[in-house]
């Protein structure tokens, strides 16, 4: 009877448990991934499938073939922790951009990863 | 690329954490309550020092510089900002503790403050692994989770360790047989349920970390298999002992009674040693990528530092996934 009850318990357990997320990775971007949007963002927002840390993750840009372009500091979402978002304090030219980000999972791991937009036409 | 200095610095803090937490243990149920100073202080030790390198190999990997680039405004980052540094912070203040209590000279008590200072500090442990990623409610279960499994095999790996000692002991002729005897059943009824607890909470873990029969075929998943492979050698050698080598201890004669006593105490080193090939390849599985991660779409213009899924390639890949 106990080792009955003993197997119920670990079945029901197991049974309970389902599959997590792990290492940071990039799910969703505002401005989409590859896309082109008609006039320029003013943030980034990117979103990866586990909640990340703001003090090591980094987001830059830079047009295609040119220079870096200052962007706000990088914060979590206050109502999502997985999305990172930067500012783009001034009005990007129209052009093909770079984004590069560097993100820190809550379990400390680092990935990385770039993907480019396009402003206007 | 494998982070070596975080690989070591969970080998050693994993292994000093089993032996404080196996062997307090073991001094609590089996051996009267005499906290085993001679390895609890270098155990200790061992602790705090390895949990100061992790501090430092956490601060090296998520700032981007190596370990001898680390300073203290990246330190005070980590521990002050991060969620790895709020659980940091307590552990090194509890290793520290427990090598406070290690070094004082306390009978019973001090084996009970040492075992519940080491179950927490597994808990700290299992709180900055893969079962910390989750978040939320289902983040603390998976701790939980995670913790049991990690105090299950301290109490049997760790007690190994004052097992071996005793059968030292008993196989040079010192020691009352009846006595070791009655303490190496003991041990070995609490070791079995031990390991039905390891069993249990490390498949947890797996349906957790691996959802697809494909995630095998990772780094992940072959040091997973190669840690169930040696998990699997210390069952057959933990049978051997408990089916053949125990029964002879209970022989009339004394010479094969001691006979028993020194093939059991070979056994029981050599369960060490396949036990700290165990706790190598656990240190490593902590910092590879499981596969679930691998298992959503874009993931060919991402790329794990320090792991292996993916490649940097060229980032004109479009997202599947809508905004
Ligand atoms: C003597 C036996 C065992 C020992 C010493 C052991 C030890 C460990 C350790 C130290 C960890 C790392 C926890 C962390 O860093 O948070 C771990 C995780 C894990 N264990 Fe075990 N384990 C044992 C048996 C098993 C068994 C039998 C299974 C499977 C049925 C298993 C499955 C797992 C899984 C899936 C993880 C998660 C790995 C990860 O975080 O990526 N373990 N174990």
């Amino acid at each position: 009877m106990r080792a009955l009850i003993l197997c119920l318990l670990a079945g029901s357990w197991l049974a309970y448990t389902s599959p997590a997320q792990a290492h940071a990775f990039l799910e969703q971007a505002v401005p989409k991934v590859g896309s082109t949007v008609d006039s320029s963002p003013t943030e980034l927002r990117l979103r990866f499938s586990e909640a990340v840390e703001p003090a090591f993750s980094r987001i830059t840009l830079a047009k295609k073939d040119g220079g870096a372009i200052a962007l706000g500091p990088v914060a979590v979402d206050p109502g999502d922790d997985r999305i990172l978002v930067a500012a783009v304090p001034a009005p990007l030219p129209p052009g093909v951009y770079r984004v590069s980000w560097r993100a820190v999972s809550r379990d400390t791991h680092t990935t990385t990863g770039d993907f480019t937009f396009q402003v206007g036409r | 690329m494998i982070d070596w200095p975080l690989v070591g610095a969970r080998f050693v803090h994993l292994t000093a954490l089993m032996i404080l937490a196996g062997s307090s243990l073991f001094a609590l149920l089996i051996a009267g309550g005499v906290p085993p100073r001679r390895w609890l202080i270098p155990a200790a030790a061992a602790a705090a020092l390895s949990a100061v390198g992790w501090l430092f190999a956490v601060a090296a990997a998520m700032s981007d510089r190596s370990l001898a680039a680390v300073d203290a405004a990246t330190l005070r980052l980590v521990l002050g900002a991060t969620a790895f540094g709020h659980v940091w912070k307590v552990q090194l203040a509890l290793a520290g503790a427990t090598l406070a209590v290690a070094a004082w000279r306390g009978g019973r008590g001090c084996s009970v403050l040492v075992f519940a200072l080491a179950a927490a500090l597994l808990t700290g442990v299992a709180a900055v692994g893969h079962a910390g990623m989750a978040g939320g409610s289902t983040g603390l279960l998976h701790i939980g989770n995670d913790a049991v499994h990690l105090l299950a095999a301290a109490v049997w790996l760790g007690g190994l360790v004052p097992l071996a000692a005793l059968l030292y002991r008993a196989s040079s002729g010192n020691g009352s047989p009846p006595a070791t005897l009655h303490a190496i059943e003991r041990f070995s009824t609490m070791a079995i349920a031990a390991v039905a607890v390891v069993l249990l909470t490390g498949t947890a873990n797996l349906q957790w970390l691996l959802n697809s029969a494909a995630g095998i075929a990772s780094d992940w998943g072959r040091v997973l298999a190669i840690k169930l492979g040696l998990v699997a050698g210390l069952l057959v050698l933990a049978a051997i002992n408990r089916l053949i080598l125990l029964p002879r201890l209970h022989s009339a004669a004394s010479a094969a009674r001691e006979g028993a006593a020194v093939a059991l105490y070979r056994t029981v080193l050599f369960e060490q040693m396949v036990a700290v090939m165990v706790l190598t390849a656990a240190s490593l599985l902590g910092t590879l990528p499981p596969p679930v991660a691998a298992a959503s779409p874009p993931r060919a213009f991402q790329q794990v530092v320090g792991g292996a899924v993916g490649s940097p390639q060229e980032a004109e890949i479009p997202m599947p996934v809508a905004v």
